[in-house]
């Protein structure tokens, strides 16, 4: 299956979301929230793209989803990373370290 | 693995949607509870709380929105939507949906009963193994094409090195199959011995020729079709073995060809050509014979010409006398069989293709009006969130469905006027008897429904497009419609040109036609009665033939209603010979341009029976008999080419042959058209010889096939069945065939004409009332549109006639314009089409205005009506319009 073709943003939300699973599982509030934190608050994450990022990347296989019991005792569905899902994160993460390397180094070279 | 994923996903999506949906509020629930949680815990009271949490989440309808869009299963769950709602859209209006799918069946079944036709004559290989290296091999003589001479084929076959077989082929061999049973005469050919082993077919019982059956001495063999197999011998397996008695000679069976076996002319049997090469032998003579072959595989038909034309060259330095000139031009069997048809069904494709586009239009125009009645409606879809995407999805689904109705039931129509049309289609259309709808028709229909269905599904989609939301909400029912109205114009301006062009091709058609039908073919063809028969006499029987002759000449001419009776050998739109000849007294002519005519051997009543002019000096009378000098007639043509200047009269000739007897010129006679009244043979020579002076050890080589002709005062086929009767009561066992008129042979020779003709005229007279309909339905609508204008014009004081005019002024604007543009695309169209005209260019000056003028009353036509309802409008009633 070849990478579904995202535009630059889709694919940047898609690589944050991954990443802040890789620790451990979260619901969707706790995957904002670790996204905000894990960008110094750059990237706030709202409902309306957090959810069908979500659900598109369990639909993909690299995501599963598991009703599960909050810190304070409310029902919460969580997600957590699937085998694919790291193998994605890790395809993603050098594709985006490529692209940001060759952008830095253009940059540079125009400056 | 995103892939199975994704199709489980869809499963799911598309399956349990309720329960999908479910699982997503309550996520959605627990995010906002939770993200009130959060904020409690930052300090605000439970109420603010839950209202920033939710000022935060911003809509959860519309984030329930945006992750169904991204769902999997999605566009196909639209899809199934979009087809139910169209589905009740259409049958809700079925008077729109009834025409539009008429309009498009007529067009899409036009189309593809024109493709069956040309999948099967153009595009299916021919049946044979492997076609590709099937070649023709064509004679000519100082370039022009002439027979293939027997003894030339020999030597091809013998010296070439660039073909697998060579074969020869001499069709439309008539055979009189007499003894058990009612005689019968059939078509047969005479072949060589691998005929059927180069077309890669082989006999289903029996075996094919053996070279030792294809020599003169051979015991005579026969191969016999599957038709007659079945039909006479009624599928006898002991058949092979038997004898059968053709010509008054036993022929051994040894073969049934397989029953969908077909090569050129209709034949049930099949002989040697090997077993009568006597009648070959002259080299300078042309037999009749086709000449193909199968190339060594990898061979080049460019190849092969070179090889051949370098024998040919050899062969002329050899036999001088006969064969100076003469050259080799091969090309390929599917070439030979379609290349002359191919012109006359790429016509007819486009004339169908033009319909089609006109039935696009009248659609097009059909749901124009139709979604302007429905801009409200999309106006409302737009503000409920329907993205421009998805309405054009809608509109699309919309088209597809209509014109996937419409294909089908254009197959079907194209099915059933196959099956009507292929009883007319005349003889000489090659291939037509394999018609058949396969898998490649299918696809174009399907193919061609699709595209028309996106093709008049644009018009309404980009008018859906320029859609101005407020506007037309604000509009209410009363909608503007400028957009509908130039889209409506440019319909008709379309209509109209496409429509000018097909009217202006059928119409050169038809003027060829009647072009063709006044030229003079140099006989009478009226109220002739011809027949043929056939006598099979050994060369020692010459008195018993004159007798049986004399004696059926009598009989018919007592005959009540019958003016005159003669028989020939040889006659117009039938078959002639054509040997060439030696002018007495004249200097030798160079080799390869010895003097020729076509030959017909006639009694002395055919000139009157025929209704042939004489030119000058006498015809044939009954004072020319056995004992007196042999006299020739000849026509003008011979007179002008071979006595240019000088009287004919009293000259003599005679066949180049070693035995021929000189003959004394008596007169000369009106030319005659030999095989077509389009000019093929208008510088033909032609010669007569008189029947009645055949010597009678010659006679009976010369009635094999002879006509019985009766001129008549009465309708000729009535006299048919007696002439029949005089006949069999003479001579139980002849066989008399091929019963017509000369008016019918003449319609024959211009049939496939007549055919195709008759087609374009038919699709030319449907786009007329498609594009009719059109113009009608879109003046139609602009005049609605303009109800309250007209209503206050009217109520200001103008006439019936003013409103009158106003509507005409717009309607035959547009038709104005579509005439100059269609004028223009005739000119470049029609030209492509000359190798089918006759007597008339492709740009004839009267055809073009003809149906130009023909075309505007039809469209004021289609202009008046709506116009004149207009006229009646209540102007109170107008302006309370709304």
């Amino acid at each position: 299956m070849k990478k579904t073709k995202n535009d630059l943003l889709q694919g940047t939300l898609d690589l944050l979301v991954l990443q802040s699973l890789s620790l451990g599982p979260l619901h969707g509030l706790g995957v904002s929230d670790r996204i905000a934190q894990i960008t110094q608050g750059a990237f706030k994450v709202k409902p309306g793209s957090l959810f069908p990022a979500l659900h598109r990347l369990e639909e993909a296989g690299w995501l599963k989803s598991s009703w599960g019991e909050s810190d304070n005792n409310r029902r919460a569905k969580y997600y957590r990373l699937t085998k694919a899902g790291q193998r994605q994160l890790k395809v993603e993460t050098e594709g985006w370290q490529r692209v940001s390397l060759a952008i830095t180094n253009a940059l540079s070279a125009t400056s | 693995m995103p892939f199975l994923s994704r199709i489980a996903s869809t499963w799911r999506n598309l399956s349990n949607k309720d329960v999908v949906d479910q699982e997503l509020t309550e996520e959605l629930r627990a995010h906002v509870d939770l993200l009130t949680d959060q904020k409690i815990r930052a300090g605000l009271d439970p109420a603010a709380a839950r209202r920033a949490a939710l000022v935060e989440v911003g809509g959860v309808e519309q984030v329930k929105e945006r992750v169904r869009e991204v769902r999997m299963g999605r566009p196909l769950e639209d899809l199934s939507q979009d087809l139910r709602y169209a589905l009740r859209g259409l049958r809700k209006q079925r008077a729109f949906t009834a025409v539009a799918v008429i309009t498009l069946a007529l067009g899409i079944g036009a189309n593809t009963a024109i493709f069956t036709v040309i999948n099967t004559v153009l595009l299916r290989p021919l049946p044979y193994e492997k076609p590709d290296e099937l070649v023709v091999l064509n004679e000519t003589v100082s370039e022009r094409p002439a027979g293939v001479s027997y003894q030339n084929y020999v030597d091809w076959r013998n010296q070439n090195t660039v073909f697998e077989n060579v074969t020869a082929l001499r069709p439309r061999e008539s055979f009189n199959l007499t003894g058990a049973g009612e005689s019968e005469r059939l078509q047969g050919r005479l072949v060589s011995a691998n005929f059927l082993a180069t077309l890669g077919i082989k006999p289903i019982r029996g075996r094919d020729f053996l070279a030792e059956d294809d020599q003169p001495n051979a015991t005579p063999v026969a191969i016999i079709s599957h038709a007659l197999w079945q039909r006479r011998f009624g599928a006898d397996e002991t058949i092979i073995g038997k004898q059968l008695t053709l010509n008054s000679q036993q022929y051994t069976v040894v073969g049934i060809t397989p029953p969908d076996f077909r090569f050129g002319a209709d034949a049930d049997i099949s002989i040697p050509i090997g077993l009568s090469a006597e009648r070959f032998k002259l080299r300078g003579k042309d037999p009749g014979i086709t000449v193909f072959a199968r190339l060594k595989q990898g061979t080049s038909i460019d190849n092969a010409n070179a090889e051949l034309n370098t024998i040919a060259a050899r062969l002329e330095q050899q036999y001088p006398d006969t064969n100076t000139g003469r050259r080799v031009r091969i090309e390929s069997l599917r070439e030979s069989v379609v290349g002359d048809i191919r012109p006359m069904l790429l016509t007819l494709l486009g004339a169908v293709g033009f319909v089609l586009l006109i039935a696009c239009a009248n659609v097009a125009n059909l749901l124009l009006t139709r979604s302007a009645g429905r801009q409200r409606e999309m106006a409302i879809r737009t503000a409920l969130g329907a993205g421009r995407m998805r309405i054009l999805r809608q509109l699309f689904t919309e088209s597809a469905v209509l014109a996937l109705a419409g294909g089908v039931v254009g197959l079907l129509l194209a099915i059933w006027g196959g099956s009507v049309l292929s009883s007319y289609i005349p003889e000489g259309i090659p291939r037509v008897s394999e018609l058949a709808i396969d898998a490649r028709v299918l696809a174009f229909t399907f193919g061609a429904s699709l595209l028309t269905g996106v093709f008049f599904g644009l018009a309404p989609a980009l008018q859906s497009g320029k859609t101005n939301l407020t506007e037309t909400l604000k509009e209410g029912e009363r909608n503007s419609s400028t957009g509908h109205n130039r889209a409506g114009k440019l319909l008709v301006i379309s209509e109209v040109a496409l429509t000018l062009v097909l009217l202006v091709g059928a119409g050169l058609l038809v003027k060829s036609f009647w072009r063709l039908s006044q030229v003079n073919p140099g006989f009478d063809p009226q109220n002739v009665l011809a027949m043929q028969i056939s006598i099979n006499a050994r060369p020692d029987e010459g008195p018993r033939v004159d007798n049986f002759l004399t004696e059926v000449k009598q009989r018919v001419k007592q005959l009540p209603g019958v003016e005159s009776v003669s028989i020939s050998n040889g006659l117009p739109f039938e078959g002639a010979n054509f040997p060439p000849i030696v002018l007495e007294g004249k200097p030798a002519p160079p080799p390869g341009q010895d003097p020729s005519g076509l030959l017909y051997i006639v009694s002395s009543d055919y000139f009157k029976t025929m209704g042939i002019d004489l030119v000058r000096g006498r015809f044939f009378s009954n004072e020319d008999r056995k004992d007196t000098p042999q006299a020739a007639l000849i026509d003008e043509v011979f007179a002008r080419q071979y006595f240019p200047d000088e009287d004919p009269i009293g000259k003599r000739f005679k066949l180049n042959t070693p035995d021929a007897e000189s003959r004394e010129i008596i007169g000369v006679v009106r030319h005659v058209e030999h095989s077509s009244l389009e000019g093929r043979t208008t510088n033909t020579a032609e010669f007569y010889f008189n029947f009645d002076q055949l010597s009678l050890a010659t006679l009976p080589r010369y009635v094999r096939r002879v006509n019985l002709l009766a001129r008549t005062t009465v309708e000729p086929l009535s006299l048919a069945g007696p002439v029949r009767n005089q006949i069999s009561a003479l001579d139980k066992d002849q066989a008399v065939f091929n019963i017509r008129t000369m008016e019918q042979a003449l319609a024959q020779s211009v049939a496939a004409r007549r055919f195709s003709m008759i087609l374009l005229a038919v699709f030319a007279l449907l786009a007329l009332i498609l594009a009719a309909v059109g113009i009608y339905g879109v003046i139609s609508y602009s005049v609605a549109q303009r109800t309250r204008e007209v209503g206050i014009r009217m109520a200001l004081g103008a006439k019936t006639i003013d409103v009158l005019r106003l509507v005409m002024h717009d309607g035959l604007k547009l038709v104005f314009v579509g005439i100059v543009v269609g004028l223009v695309g005739a000119l470049l169209l029609t030209r492509l089409m000359t190798t089918l005209l006759f007597g008339v260019t492709a740009t004839d000056a009267l055809t073009y205005v003809t149906v130009a003028l023909g075309l505007i009353i039809v469209a004021l036509f289609a202009c008046c009506i709506p116009a004149r309802r207009a006229t009646k409008v209540d102007p109170l009633v107008a302006l309370r319009f709304e």
